[in-house]
């Protein structure tokens, strides 16, 4: 750590001399520092206001640059305390209890879904028998043949 | 004052959006279904909505009797089933219309499409990488009858396909069988 010189024996006394004797020092720079100050003296400053000399006095004594900065880690405390009580309702859990009533509801939901589907489907295959001529639809190749024909086939079968 | 709280609450907004809460956003691939329903102005004879937190619990109890639904179940996120039998359809299709309008613009392709006279389709999907991240299947059948469905997550195009090929995605399923095995475990517990 980089320190300032201890201030000489001399340098003292001379400082010493300054402020007691009362007399202009001869030493040039001592005598500066005194000139600088007999006409700091001079000025005749008012004082300042109460009400801003105490305002002026409490932002000295209370930093308020800090306070935004404990907003923020507060801010941010809070906003990771929100994240963790949400998230365990959001992440699917292997502990849910599972009762016949709701095993029911997925059975209907999905048979109706694949009601939807296969409506959606037999619609498809209408429309593809009416618009096309076709005798025979090879669809081993196709992903999912032995269904898709289930829709397919027969519909166009009548057209033959 | 009032500085200090507009830097708390923009510090809370910002930090949420850092911690990312995922259960305030929608999930990529889920779809609000409501407003179609408004418009139907009835009351569905199904009404199905399950969670994640539910497919998960279907995945775990069906595994034991059924590896394969419970590795399908367990790909999906969420699952939203909504169908009207003889309900008034009439404001239904402008819905629609916006529907596939919005989500068009959000990235989804139309899979499957149909226009008939009586029977009207529309099937979406949105893919992302080697995964299918939502599907949703828009059917009007005849006046009144109409399914609505949603289906997000990390989805296998296998079971896409098996769902739009036959419908036998629970032809092995015995609800009471797999009852018994549940009360089974508790009973072992």
């Amino acid at each position: 750590m980089n320190r300032l010189p201890e201030p000489s024996r001399a340098e003292l006394n001379a400082e010493d001399r300054l402020t007691i004797t009362g007399h202009r020092p001869q030493d040039p720079e001592l005598a500066a520092d005194w000139d600088l100050r007999c006409e700091l003296r001079r000025l005749n400053t008012p004082p300042l206001p109460a009400d801003l000399r105490s305002r002026v006095m409490n932002a000295t004594h209370t930093p308020r640059h800090r306070a935004p900065w404990w907003g923020l880690a507060a801010a941010v405390v809070l906003g990771l305390a929100v994240a963790l009580i949400i998230e365990p309702f959001d992440q699917p859990g292997g502990t849910t209890t599972v009762a016949e009533s709701d095993l029911e509801e997925l059975k209907l939901a999905l048979d109706s879904l694949e009601l939807g589907a296969r409506r959606a489907g037999s619609a498809a295959g209408s429309q593809l028998s009416r618009g096309l001529t076709m005798t025979r639809i090879d669809l081993d190749e196709v992903p999912y043949a032995n269904r898709l024909g289930r829709w397919i086939q027969p519909q166009s079968s009548h057209n033959d | 004052m009032k500085t200090k709280f507009n830097a708390l609450m923009a510090s809370i907004v910002l930090s949420l959006s850092l911690t990312g809460t995922p259960a305030l956003a929608s999930e990529p691939g889920q779809v609000d279904l409501a407003p179609l329903t408004t418009a139907m102005d009835a009351t569905p004879k199904v009404n199905i909505a399950f969670g994640p937190a539910m497919m998960a619990g279907f995945a775990e109890t069906l595994r034991q009797k059924n590896p394969e639904l419970a590795d399908i179940l367990k790909s999906v996120k969420g699952l939203r089933v909504i169908v009207y039998e003889d309900a008034n359809s009439g404001g239904v299709d402008s819905r629609v219309s916006e529907m596939l309008e919005r989500l068009g613009a959000d990235g989804w392709a139309p899979a499957l499409t149909v226009r008939d006279n009586s029977t009207e389709v529309d099937l979406l999907l949105i893919e992302s990488g080697q995964h299918v991240k939502g599907l949703t299947l828009l059917v009007r059948d005849g006046p009144g009858t109409a399914i609505f469905a949603n289906i997000h997550g990390d989805l296998d195009p296998v079971f896409i396909g098996q769902l739009i090929g036959s419908g036998s995605l629970m032809k092995d399923f015995n609800l009471g069988e797999v009852m018994g095995q549940i009360q089974d475990r508790a009973s072992e517990k």
